[in-house]
């Protein structure tokens, strides 16, 4: 496996089990330039990302990774796309998703952040 | 509208439009570094993206664009999500496909070449 395909697939791993069991931690991952789009609502910086992400309403949530592909993009970053099926309060009926990333390295580090985060509930 | 998202539209447009009508007319929206996955199979360079993508064996696609959302990203580029339904052959059941693009400035223009490009039937 390639860099790129295990940094997304690590990612990925690390992304969707901080979101369904500890979802403060995925403050980390967010800078002040990060941007997420949440089912078409806009989010810019890491405090606005995080209280909306924190600020969903259930009482548990399973994220459950379907396919996911990785590329390699501009200036070191890592592209990931993913879909997958969200379990909500341990409903047994999922709904899709989709999310993409873009994964820019940290300086000074070899760890990445999110840049753009875009996410889509498939409600068709 | 802000200028990434006019770009994104833009281009999407452009992007199905071409596909549907003239697919040769790609090849000129891929370079030597651009990057395509395809229902999982990778392909890198103009040459080998456009070989694919005109070699696809169908009398007819059209593309319907469902949904899109872009962001600004790195080095001035832009990243695009699309989810939309295929309809091949004139077949009234469409497939459903998503797709990302990360769009990167052609140097000393102000026009865009696909550097990234992730395309997924979702046959589920």
């Amino acid at each position: 496996m390639t860099d790129f395909e295990e940094i997304g697939k690590e990612f990925l791993s690390f992304y969707y089990d901080t979101f369904d069991n500890n979802r403060e931690g995925l403050l980390d991952l967010y800078q002040e330039e990060s941007m997420l789009t949440y089912n078409g609502e806009q989010f810019k910086g890491q405090e606005s990302i995080l209280k909306k992400l924190t600020g969903l309403k259930f009482n548990s949530i399973q994220h459950q990774l379907n396919d996911y592909q990785s590329h390699p993009s501009l200036q070191d970053s890592v592209l990931v796309s993913a879909v997958g099926t969200i379990f909500l309060d341990n409903n047994e009926n999922g709904i899709s998703f989709s999310q993409v990333f873009l994964l820019a390295p940290v300086q000074g580090s070899s760890s990445y952040f999110i840049y753009n985060d875009i996410f889509s509930l498939n409600l068709n």
